[in-house]
């Protein structure tokens, strides 16, 4: 995983309310997991480098400040991922059990080309990352 | 809700193995049990010596609403204090070239495991390093269902020196859709 340098803030994930660009607030895991049955559509704004996130009743920018070198997409269908690690100890006296680490993914990917763009954003929500392909 | 997966071990020849599902450890030695005490079963430093190999498997025993898990990886997350003189793990984990791996009819063995010819990876891998039905880019879309076989198997030589090895963390990871 590419942790990508020109991030606005590595460590906040920054939600615009489209409607009303002067509020901002930090999304929890907790939003981001119930956005799966929500969203209606996401779209990467190429100029702006940022994703419009569609959901019902509202419209969310996820503001990713990052340039990305990837062409143009033309339609695109949103993809969703939950990925979880697990840990086991080895060699180990300790029977306790390890960490469990949860990641939410959204992305999109163009039909034609299937190419595709992650946004990763962890568990408690403070830290996310781009990839361009899983 | 989430899919419900954990990792199974399995021991003993094929027609009498025993599988212990959700070990809480998987800690290697000179026996072939799920959750031993490295104390009790030392390995022995020694000229090409091994630990039983290790034979997992990753466990779907319900989907959770998901359909599709797939993308399994599976590295050495944390070496403790690193390892130790001529200490190393083998397994058949791998991004290219895999092949699927078949439980052995005598079960696992002490000896240098014939499955296990790669390295550990010690950094998440780029890709998915264990297949499902053979294939790296397999999924599994119902319960229950099993991955293929991961096969571990912690290596010392006659250099290693006596007393316990530094503990280590394995990561498992998969992707729900």
């Amino acid at each position: 995983m590419e942790e990508r340098e020109e991030m606005n803030d590595p460590h906040e994930i920054i939600i615009t309310i489209r409607k009303d660009s002067k509020s901002t607030r930090v999304v929890q895991f907790s939003d981001l997991y119930a956005l799966q049955t929500e969203i209606e559509k996401m779209i990467y704004l190429w100029n702006t480098n940022c994703y419009y996130v569609d959901v019902v009743n509202r419209t969310f920018i996820i503001n990713g400040g990052r340039k990305m070198q990837i062409e143009k997409m033309g339609e695109c269908k949103i993809l969703y991922r939950r990925r979880t690690q697990f840990e086991k100890g080895i060699d180990s006296d300790d029977s306790e059990p390890k960490n469990k680490k949860i990641n939410w993914i959204l992305g999109i990917e163009e039909i034609e080309t299937k190419k595709v763009v992650f946004v990763q954003i962890s568990e408690d929500g403070r830290n996310w990352s781009w990839e361009d392909k899983l | 809700m989430a899919a419900t997966v954990v990792i199974t071990e399995t021991n003993g020849p094929q027609a009498s193995s025993t599988e212990t599902v959700d070990p809480s450890n998987i800690n290697m030695g000179s026996v072939d049990d799920a959750e031993l005490v490295p104390a009790t079963y030392p390995i022995t430093a020694k000229t090409d010596g091994h630990a039983f190999e290790k034979w997992l498997r990753m466990y779907v025993s319900a989907m959770g609403g998901s359909s599709i898990i797939d993308n399994l990886k599976i590295w050495l997350s944390s070496l403790g204090g690193g390892w130790k003189t001529g200490e190393g793990m083998s397994t058949n984990l791998r991004e290219s070239g895999y092949v699927q791996a078949t439980y052995p009819t005598a079960g696992p063995v002490e000896t240098n495991s014939p499955d296990a010819g790669q390295v550990m990876p010690e950094t998440e891998p780029s890709g998915p390093n264990l297949g499902i039905s053979g294939s790296l880019g397999g999924q599994i879309t119902s319960s229950p269902a099993y991955s293929d076989w991961a096969v571990l198997q912690l290596d010392v030589t006659s250099s290693t020196p006596a007393g316990s090895v530094n503990q280590k963390t394995i990561t498992f990871q998969y992707d729900e859709q």
